[in-house]
């Protein structure tokens, strides 16, 4: 037998060990050079770096942003911003910028727009509208409340959309989250519905309770921004989810990888419907049968 | 911070998920670009907005904070109040900083505010902030127990035009019109606006009158970049009370030019205001004119520092010219100042505000104003706050140079080879700073519809700068001649608290209810200042909307204060504690007439005739010369086009 047989069983014992880690870590054949930074580890960005790292096709490594910015070597080239505190923090001036899920703010906080994308968090104005004009076919009216001007960008860009849907907007500002009572009561006219915008000032858990309780008063659609506040009694919701987002985030990354500037502001393609049918029935709402065979999640 | 793995496994998106990640995003957005939310700001802020005022039906901007806890209300004439934080009530107060977009509209002279020669009109106004306690760490002089800063309408918040035209009791007219727009780079705006009113004591007799008009126009050429350039100017004959000394009618015209420039964290600002106006029925000043101009220019820089830190660094010259025929000669004053403020976020729960302003002033010794907050919100609902600063209120021009005489009628037994007095009052250049130190401790929580606000403060404000004794220096009959000026004289201490409460009744209602608290003492001498402040003040309000209907009834109760009853004297007489309730409803019309509102106003509904403060007893004994408060119903018609 092999007089170092101790030494041979060592190696077969520590091989998958081993290999194992290597298949864990980051490919050491490639350099870094795109990083995704999360602002926390709150659940909505884990799920935009699963998309991120699904749509790449391979590792990309991740750091959630405490206080100290991390320092990346030189390899990095693309990072990939998830929230409001990662995209607010300070990087090398070399690297190009993906902002993802930072929904209060708007391109023009950027340093370089050239060498930046943006993935927004709501769909395209004409899809969502469109999307909401097939759960609603007699919308007429809608009526949309924003506080952060990014958001505000996005309703005018929204008018347009609109106008060629026969569909006429309200839009009003909310100066600060509690007012929205004042200005829910100050409508010009009476909507009907309205859409909740991913305004991170305006959602909150008081202003959703008032929303809802106002569309329930006055039989008013309330459409909200993610699938999450439909089970939490919205009506429906023509949302993106997180994990698209991050696919969006990583088609963009792949294209400032190629030297190429995107075309701001991205909006992730795939879009989700979700409805409530007890929320419906509050309101004395009935969704046409194609639009809940079609939805993609029905709550009863 | 640390490294993700690959392999971890989503769970599914949740509701309670979702609040959570808005409120981070939130509040770092919050913290770096959005003003900050109210309940997080450094000091106690209420904000009355444009749908507050509009809904109140207030047609005064004293009348719109009459519900706002902490702040007195003392309307003296018909169409004059003044307005005070936690005490300190008196007539032309000057212990208040007031602003219009940042831009002082106190008189140089008296360092007062004549309402009515601000040039915007009441439907220009996009809100207006009350800042209570003491702001020089930021704003500098005279913002002792607060800052009332009123903030006016953008274009792009008009987007069109609205008139509006008010009619009612005692010859009650007002006519506005404003109209704005956005147009890609460009936005404008302009308002003009007529105000007359006939007095509560004489109705034949005229209370005010002005016509104002203002114009701004923006240049955005970038997102980051914005030029904005304005300008107003007001001619108004407005009937004010000076305490003991008299009334008179503020007549002449009053206007401004501004211009700002902004580059992401970089503000360029310079104004012009300028004052020329005849103190007309002012026998202690002769009937002088005050004719004065405010040059001024600030810069200001905003930056991030490591750990979380956001800071502001800036600096302003100002100059101030005053030619009246109360000063010997021309007045010129030159001001400056430096301010650095930081805010720290320590930690998702905890921050912390710290500012320090450096003023100079040609007479006094160099002020330095520091303030400094720690907020801890150890829930999205809850916010604690405490804060302590110092702020400042130099000598006014008046108190440093003027130079007039004044002859008084004189009904003394003692006395009765003599009929009058002739008082020669003379400026002092050696007057110090009044400086005032604070501490308050707040709270603001938020449980599902209710919403509540806790503040204690306590005060000391020193070196008073006060009427000195008179000292005679002829008795030659019929007429005594006297000699005053100004002195640094006593202190005064205060405590108190606002406790109040905002409610949400459904979905087509709202209410509030306050109540004040403030306990002010001399220290030491004679109890003046002190007994002019309510120990105690109520106030409660019902707001409801449903289809275009709105209707709003506020309701306030004031404790009784004690005045002077003249010059020359201590001896004091009661205002009697009173009630008002004010109402408004109105209508907005739908369909074709979308835009057009209707609305009826009650001031003083319940015609509870009274005073706010001591009116006239005799000819010997002035009092503070205030006017009795009647009730007033108008009419409103508005159009939004």
């Amino acid at each position: 037998m092999y007089k170092n047989a101790g030494v041979f069983h060592a190696f077969f014992f520590v091989l998958p060990i081993l290999s194992g880690l290597c298949l864990t870590c980051p490919e050491t054949g490639r350099a870094q050079d795109i990083v995704a930074v999360l602002s926390s580890e709150a659940e909505p960005y884990r799920q935009a770096l699963e998309g991120l790292r699904e749509s790449m096709g391979r590792p990309v490594p991740a750091v959630v942003l405490a206080k100290d910015v991390p320092d990346f070597d030189a390899a990095v080239k693309i990072l990939v911003l998830f929230g409001a505190r990662a995209s607010l923090a300070k990087y090398p001036p070399r690297t190009a910028r993906v902002y993802c899920m930072a929904p209060g703010i708007s391109w023009s906080d950027a340093n370089d727009r050239k060498t930046a994308a943006f993935v927004q968090m709501a769909p395209r104005p004409q899809v969502l509208l469109s999307k909401l004009k097939e759960i609603h076919p007699g919308l007429r009216k809608l009526a949309v409340f924003w506080t952060s001007w990014s958001i505000e960008r996005y309703c005018e860009s929204m008018r347009e959309a609109a106008a060629g849907l026969g569909i006429k907007l309200l839009v009003s500002q909310v100066k600060a989250a509690e007012n929205l009572p004042e200005e829910l009561r100050g409508l010009p006219e009476i909507p009907d519905a309205i859409w909740l915008p991913p305004d991170p000032a305006l959602v909150t858990p008081s202003n959703f309770v008032t929303l809802k309780e106002f569309s329930t008063a006055n039989n008013i659609a309330f459409y909200a921004p993610t699938d999450g506040l439909v089970e939490k009694g919205a009506l429906a919701s023509v949302s993106i989810a997180f994990r698209e987002m991050g696919r969006a985030a990583a088609k963009a990354a792949a294209l400032l990888l190629e030297g190429k500037s995107p075309d701001n502001p991205i909006y992730p393609e795939k879009i989700g419907i979700t409805l409530n049918m007890s929320a419906a029935k509050d309101i004395g709402f009935v969704f046409r049968k194609e639009m809940v065979s079609s939805a993609d999640k029905v709550l009863p | 911070m640390s490294l993700l793995s690959t392999g971890f496994v989503p769970s599914a998106q949740s509701s309670d998920d979702v609040f959570q990640f808005f409120a981070e995003e939130a509040q770092v957005t919050s913290a770096s670009r959005i003003p900050m939310a109210r309940k997080e700001a450094p000091a106690t802020v209420y904000v009355v907005t444009s749908q507050d005022i509009k809904d109140s039906g207030a047609q005064t901007i004293w009348d719109a904070l009459r519900g706002v806890p902490g702040v007195d209300v003392m309307q003296t004439r018909t169409n004059q109040g003044e307005l005070s934080i936690r005490g300190l009530n008196k007539p032309l107060n000057n212990r208040t900083l007031i602003l219009v977009n940042g831009r002082t509209e106190l008189n140089t002279f008296f360092d007062f505010v004549t309402w009515e020669s601000i040039p915007f009109t009441m439907q220009e106004i996009d809100r207006i902030e009350v800042v209570e306690g003491p702001a020089s760490a930021v704003y500098g002089a005279n913002a002792v127990n607060g800052v009332i800063n009123i903030i006016t309408k953008t274009p792009e918040q008009f987007q069109g035009g609205q008139a509006s035209f008010v009619a009612g009791d005692y010859n009650t007219h007002i006519a506005d019109y404003d109209y704005g727009r956005k147009l890609d780079k460009w936005a404008y705006r302009f308002g003009i606006g007529y105000r007359a009113m006939d007095r509560f004591e004489n109705s034949d007799n005229l209370a005010s009158r002005s016509g104002k008009f203002n114009v701004s126009t923006e240049y955005a050429p970038d997102a980051d970049s914005k030029l904005s350039v304005s300008g107003g100017l007001t001619r108004l004959n407005t009937e004010v009370t000076s305490g003991s000394a008299g009334t008179f009618f503020n007549k002449g015209s009053e206007g401004f030019f501004e211009t700002v420039y902004r580059n992401r964290g970089t503000k360029y600002r310079a104004y012009w205001n300028r004052y020329r106006t005849k103190l007309k029925n002012f026998t202690a000043l002769n009937e002088g004119n005050l004719n004065s101009d405010i040059y001024y220019g600030e810069v200001e820089q905003s930056f991030s520092l490591p750990f979380g830190n956001e800071a502001l660094i800036g600096g302003d010259v100002q100059r101030n010219s005053s030619r009246s025929t109360v000063l010997s000669k021309a007045q010129i004053q030159q001001l400056w100042a430096l301010y650095l403020e930081d805010k720290w976020e320590i930690s998702d729960r905890w921050s912390m505000l710290a500012s320090g302003r450096l003023d100079g002033h040609p007479y006094t010794a160099r002020t330095f104003s520091p303030r400094a907050s720690l907020i801890f919100s150890p829930a999205q609902e809850h916010v604690f706050r405490l804060s302590a600063g110092t702020a400042f209120r130099n000598p006014t021009l008046l108190e440093n140079n003027i130079n007039t005489v004044l002859e008084t009628p004189l009904n003394d037994p003692l006395l009765p080879f003599f009929t009058s007095v002739r008082t020669t009052t003379l400026g002092n250049r050696n007057l110090v700073s009044e400086r005032i130190k604070t501490a308050e401790l707040a709270h603001t929580g938020q449980f599902g519809r209710l919403t509540t606000r806790l503040a204690g403060f306590y005060y000391k404000l020193r070196k008073i700068i006060m009427s000195g004794p008179s000292e005679t220096t002829g008795l030659v009959p019929p007429t005594m001649t006297m000699l005053t000026s100004y002195i640094n004289s006593g202190s005064i201490e205060a405590w108190g608290g606002e406790f109040g409460l905002n409610m949400r009744l459904g979905s087509w209602a709202s209410s509030y209810a306050n109540y004040s608290y403030q306990r002010i003492k001399d220290l030491p001498g004679p109890r003046i200042t002190s007994r002019q402040s309510p120990l105690n003040k109520v106030n409660a309000g019902l707001r409801a909307k449903h289809g275009g209907w709105t209707g709003d009834l506020q309701a306030g109760w004031v404790d009784r204060t004690y005045w002077i009853i003249g010059l020359n004297t201590t001896d004091m007489l009661p205002v009697k504690a009173y009630y008002l309730v004010n109402a408004h409803v109105g209508y907005g019309f739908k369909g074709r007439l979308t835009g057009l509102e209707a609305g009826i106003s009650a001031f003083n509904l319940l015609n509870n005739s009274h005073y706010e403060v001591l009116p006239r007893i005799s000819a010997a004994q002035p009092g503070q010369l205030g006017e009795i408060m009647h009730s007033r119903w108008t009419g409103t018609v508005s159009y939004r086009f």
